[in-house]
């Protein structure tokens, strides 16, 4: 019955090679791949130093600057290389920067110090961005592998809402959810966030870009449960809730920890965006955006007040987006990971 | 055994049960078209089917792409749901289980795929994606790792490939890997779709020689698909040949290639490709055309439109499933390399698809 041909003894390993236990992963390669990427290690560690910096903004005030983000310095004068300086001048314009421990980057038009604003404004907008890119990639993975899973009307109802969402401009769709919020609040129950929380502009930020990761999450999926693998794992008795979260979940991690890095980027953005309309994090309190919006109608006589939050806010967009544009080409060297923007 | 009333049982002692009663299976799928999703059509993938499968046998399964042979074999595996008919296994009738009660069936039939590459989930080491049919078999945790490493030497790998992912593997390696997958469970019947057709010739032979030896020493059932007759020439016990989701014909491996009974067995065996050029070159007659739509199968045999034999009546009347001695079963009005007494002893088989005709071939209604 056997096929004449030299056939292996039965137990002897084919292929030969000894030892190597431990497999070269798929995260393994990828990330040799990414360490020849010198520019985006060189991006990724950027956004990294910003990070660290917003996150040492008390130290910076405390001990350096000597002041607090929402503190007053409006009648004050200061010495600058021997001169006297008024923090914000009779007519109404501040001080620009004085390179010095206080005031580094000048005062605003209330005589606070824009540097401890940019640096407590930066955890603002960090904050935002990274809570609403959780709230974007945890809903958008939920409703993406439902759908595409499940099809048929689970998938109709998912696609539906999210297209409902998906009509509208993101930015327009966050100023009228951030201006109703941040009025009120939101309670759900026992549960109350309150107007002017972090956790609105995040909600809202979150919410509205799910359709844009959610889209070719299903459709990543739709592709993934017709594999082999999956009808395996049925013939080995796994259920739906196996299938999505041990077969179908890992093979997504590529593409959802791209979107992280990628969506970082759009969530801060639109953060700023909100703030500078007035929709997402509310004065007093900074943000990148709006330290933008207070500084715009001074931008001829105090250019500082935009130029400063506005070139943190490139760095730190630039640096996580192009960081985001190693890790894709690390993880997806074939390019089939697409993110459907408009 | 008189090969009278046994229909698709095997040339085995009678008193061996079946170990799988496949029992005028049909499998439909809905053509949905139009912005409601209606149901225009049906696409006939297997369509009244009967066979059974005793302990220890190896069933080949052969037909053209798209005649139903992976639809069958998916339905054993209740992959997919059949729209009538039954499935028997050791005789409990596991159609209609839902997927928690089909549970202590999943562990004694499992699943070799076709595509070795897209049968492993890239994202697994290979001991977790043995380990899941240790896990459906109820192994605790901690005796798991010796139980993979056994099964992969086994299977002809080293145990030291545990930690190892399937990407790391060729492709004959990665089909072992899928094999000591299934064994893992501890299956009395393991389904092989085309297992070796997505290998090089060479590992092809290393592959089935492996699945031999592990049927020798385990005492496995196969059914083993193929789309051509030259692989399950060696390794089956019996051959189902089927085409536009019917079996035609059905008999004793050696039968089957000495003795073909159905002209769309003999076209198919005239498409092996033979080495020998001189004898390439004799008159072989390979099937012509393309089978007919499987939404719209046409009344009488499915075969009669790219027959060289076909008359009126092969357009008219659906031919039976007909028992010749030897347990040899063909569905056709005209058969080929019968004798006298082959036809004599003839009779209808109980496998036969219920909107066959019941004239025997040979009889008046049949001329």
């Amino acid at each position: 019955m056997a096929i004449e041909t030299s056939h292996p003894p039965l137990l002897a390993p084919i292929g030969g090679e000894e030892a190597a236990p431990a497999g070269i992963g798929p995260y393994r390669l990828a990330l040799r791949r990414l360490r020849r990427n010198k520019t985006a290690i060189a991006f990724g560690a950027l956004f990294l130093i910003v990070v660290i910096l917003c996150l040492l903004a008390p130290v910076y005030a405390n001990d350096i600057a000597h002041t607090g983000p929402n503190t007053n310095h409006i009648t004050e004068v200061i010495k600058v290389g021997g001169k006297s300086r008024d923090v914000v001048s009779p007519d109404g314009i501040p001080t620009g920067p004085t390179w010095g421990s206080k005031f580094f980057f000048g005062a605003d038009p209330s005589g606070r110090d824009v540097a401890v604003r940019l640096l407590y404004g930066g955890r603002n907008s960090l904050e935002i961005g990274i809570l609403a890119t959780i709230i974007t990639i945890v809903l958008a993975t939920a409703a993406g592998v439902v759908a595409g899973y499940f099809r048929g009307w689970a998938d109709g109802l998912i696609s539906r809402t999210l297209d409902l969402i998906w009509a509208y401009p993101a930015v327009l769709l966050g100023v009228a959810l951030g201006v109703n919020l941040a009025l009120g609040g939101i309670s759900v129950g026992p549960l109350h966030i309150k107007g002017n929380s972090n956790w609105i502009p995040a909600l809202v930020i979150g919410v509205v870009y799910v359709p844009y990761i959610a889209r070719p999450i299903r459709g990543q999926v739709l592709g993934l449960r017709e594999r082999e693998y999956i009808d395996a794992a049925r013939t080995l008795g796994a259920g739906h809730l196996r299938i999505m979260a041990s077969e179908i979940l890992p093979n997504l991690s590529s593409t959802l920890v791209v979107f992280v890095a990628l969506q970082m980027a759009q969530s801060i953005v639109l953060e700023a965006s909100l703030s500078f309309l007035g929709a997402g994090v509310q004065p007093p309190n900074p943000s990148w955006g709006t330290m933008i919006s207070e500084g715009v109608s001074l931008i001829t006589a105090a250019p500082h007040l935009v130029l400063v939050p506005g070139i943190m806010l490139i760095v730190a967009v630039l640096s996580v987006n192009v960081f985001g544009e190693g890790l894709r080409a690390a993880l997806d060297p074939r390019a089939t990971i697409r993110a459907n923007r408009t | 055994m008189t090969a009278t009333e046994t229909g698709g049982e095997a040339p085995a002692p009678a008193a061996t049960a079946p170990l799988l009663e496949i029992d005028h299976l049909q499998v439909l799928f809905p053509v949905r078209a139009g912005m409601l999703g209606r149901t225009r059509a049906h696409v006939h993938a297997v369509d009244d089917v009967t066979i059974n499968l005793t302990e220890g046998e190896t069933l080949g399964l052969v037909g053209e792409s798209g005649c139903g042979k992976t639809t069958l074999a998916r339905t054993v595996l209740r992959l997919t749901k059949p729209t009538g008919g039954h499935l028997r296994f050791r005789g409990n009738d596991i159609t209609a289980l839902g997927q928690r009660d089909l549970r202590p069936f999943r562990a004694e039939v499992q699943m070799v795929f076709q595509d070795p590459q897209a049968s492993l989930n890239p994202r697994k080491r290979v001991g977790q994606i043995i380990s899941a049919g240790l896990a459906l078999r109820g192994m605790p945790e901690k005796d798991r790792p010796a139980r993979v490493r056994e099964l992969l030497a086994q299977v002809g790998l080293s145990p030291e490939h545990v930690n190892r992912f399937p990407h790391e593997f060729s492709g004959g390696q990665r089909q072992r890997v899928g094999v000591a997958r299934a064994l893992a469970a501890e299956p009395r019947l393991i389904v092989l779709d085309e297992p070796v057709s997505a290998l090089d010739v060479s590992i092809q032979a290393q592959v089935v020689n492996l699945l031999d030896d592990l049927q020798d020493r385990l005492g496995l059932s196969y059914i083993f698909v193929a789309h051509d007759l030259s692989v399950v020439r060696h390794v089956s016990d019996r051959i189902a040949v089927m085409y536009l989701g019917k079996i035609v014909e059905v008999s004793p491996a050696e039968a089957l290639y000495s003795r073909p009974i159905h002209p769309y067995t003999e076209a198919l065996l005239d498409s092996v490709p033979i080495p020998d050029a001189e004898r390439a070159r004799r008159a072989r007659k390979p099937v012509q055309g393309d089978p007919p739509s499987a939404t719209a199968p046409p009344p009488g045999c499915r075969f009669a439109g790219r027959c060289p034999h076909a008359t009126d009546v092969c357009r008219r009347v659906e031919p039976p499933l007909v028992a010749y001695p030897g347990g040899h079963l063909a569905a056709c009005h005209h058969p080929r390399n019968v004798s006298a007494e082959d036809l004599a002893a003839a009779v209808i088989s109980p496998s036969s698809p219920a909107s066959s005709g019941d004239s025997l071939p040979g009889s008046e209604a049949a001329l």
